[in-house]
C-alpha cells in the first residue's frame, strides 16, 4: 500500500493541521472574549470565589464590616467604584481580613428607586455587588433619564450567573420598597449624609469615611479597627 | 492489547464524551444551570462567561460534533480513518487545553463537566495514536 511509505508524512500533516486548526479556534474565541462581553467578565473575575449574600460581599465571619452608602445615581460612588473597589476587593475582602456590605439608597432623583430595586434583585441571585459595579462602570448622567428598563436589563445580561428572567420578577417585588425604607432609616439613625459614606467597624471601634476616597484610606481605617 | 481492543475502548470514551457535550448542549439551550458537585456556581459561571460559544455556536456543541466524529472513526478500520480519529482528537485536547487554560486563569471558575471532558478527549488521543500502530 501506497499510504503506507507516506505514513509518516500524513502524520506530521495530520499533527500540523490539528495545531493550525486549535489556533483559528483559539483566535475566534479570543475574538468573542473580548467584546463588549469585557467588562462584565472583569467584575466576575474580580468577584468569583468569594462568598455573597444578598448585599454581603465576603465572609460573614470576616472581623471587620465595610459598609457603603450609596446611590446608584451618585457620580462620586460610581468614582469610588472605579478607582478603589478593585484593589479593597484583592486586598482585605478575598483574603477573608474584611466583608464589604451595599447600603443601597435611592435619594438622588426618581430614577434613583428603580435602579436601587435592580440591584436589590440581583442580590436575591447573590449577585448584588456584579449588577452595581457595573451598573457604576456604566453610569450616565445623573436624573439624565438614564435608567430605563432597556439600561438595566442591558447591566442584567452582562452580570453573569444572573438569570434575567428571575430578576425581572424580583424587581416587581412589593418588598423592596420597605427595603429601601429600612436603609434610608439606617442611614438617617447613623447620621449619614452623603454618598459614598463608608463606616469601617472592627474589634477596635469604628471609622467613617465620606466621598470618593482612595482604597489607601479604607486599608489605613482598616488597621486601625481591627 | 490489539486493534479491536483500542477501537473498543476509543468508543467507550466517544460515548461517555457525547454524553457529557449531550448534556451540556441541553443545558445550554434550555438556559438552566449544569448541575455541578460543590458549591455548584463554577459550571454556571462558565456556562454564562462570553467563551461558552464561538460565532454563536456553543463550546459543547462543538465537543458534540468531535466525539460523534470520533465514534465514527471507532466503527471502521484501515489507517486514513485512524489518521482522522487522531486528528479529531489532538484538535480536541489543544482545544481543551486552552479552554481549561481560561477556566483557571481568566474565567476563575471550574466546571467540572468541562475537566472530565477534556480527560476523556486526552484519553481519546492517547488511543488513537496508539492505534496507528496497527493501521
Amino acid at each position: 500500500m501506497n499510504e503506507k511509505r507516506f505514513a509518516p508524512w500524513m502524520i506530521a500533516a495530520v499533527i500540523l493541521a490539528a495545531f493550525v486548526v486549535a489556533g483559528v479556534l483559539v483566535g475566534l474565541s479570543q475574538l468573542g472574549g473580548t467584546s463588549a462581553e469585557d467588562e462584565g467578565e472583569e467584575v466576575q473575575s474580580l468577584m468569583s470565589g468569594i462568598p455573597q449574600d444578598g448585599e454581603r460581599l465576603g465572609q460573614e465571619d470576616a472581623p471587620v464590616e465595610i459598609r457603603v452608602y450609596e446611590d446608584l445615581q451618585c457620580p462620586a460612588c460610581a468614582q469610588f467604584t472605579r478607582d478603589s473597589l478593585s484593589q479593597i476587593i484583592e486586598e482585605h475582602v478575598e483574603p477573608g481580613e474584611a466583608k464589604l456590605v451595599s447600603e443601597t439608597l435611592a435619594f438622588i432623583g426618581p430614577d434613583s428607586v428603580p435602579a436601587a430595586k435592580a440591584a436589590l434583585a440581583a442580590g436575591e441571585q447573590n449577585r448584588h455587588w456584579q449588577y452595581a459595579t457595573l451598573f457604576f462602570l456604566n453610569q450616565g448622567e445623573e436624573n439624565g433619564g438614564y435608567v430605563t428598563d432597556e439600561f438595566m436589563t442591558n447591566i442584567a445580561e452582562q452580570t453573569r450567573g444572573l438569570k434575567v428572567e428571575q430578576w425581572n420578577e424580583s424587581r416587581e417585588d412589593d418588598e423592596l420598597e420597605s427595603r429601601l425604607q429600612e436603609v434610608q432609616d439606617t442611614a438617617s439613625d447613623n447620621g449619614v449624609e452623603s454618598t459614598p459614606t463608608i463606616v469601617v467597624s472592627g474589634p477596635g471601634g469604628e471609622r467613617e469615611l465620606v466621598g470618593a476616597v482612595p482604597a489607601e484610606d479604607v486599608t489605613q481605617a482598616i488597621e486601625e479597627v481591627e | 492489547m490489539g486493534e479491536g481492543g483500542l477501537r473498543g475502548l476509543l468508543a467507550a470514551v466517544s460515548v461517555a464524551g457525547l454524553a457529557v457535550s449531550l448534556y451540556l448542549t441541553w443545558v445550554y439551550a434550555a438556559g438552566a444551570a449544569p448541575v455541578c458537585a460543590g458549591d455548584g456556581q463554577g459550571c454556571e459561571t462558565v456556562q454564562s462567561s462570553p467563551y461558552s460559544s464561538l460565532l454563536g455556536v456553543p463550546i459543547t456543541a462543538l465537543g458534540l460534533l468531535g466525539y460523534a466524529g470520533l465514534l465514527v472513526s471507532a466503527a471502521f478500520r484501515g489507517f486514513i480513518v485512524a489518521l482522522s480519529g487522531l486528528f479529531l482528537a489532538l484538535l480536541g485536547t489543544l482545544f481543551s487545553g486552552y479552554l481549561t487554560w481560561l477556566e483557571l486563569f481568566v474565567i476563575e471558575a471550574i466546571c467540572q463537566w468541562c475537566v472530565a471532558s477534556a480527560v476523556l478527549m486526552v484519553a481519546a488521543l492517547a488511543l488513537t495514536a496508539l492505534r496507528l500502530r496497527y493501521s
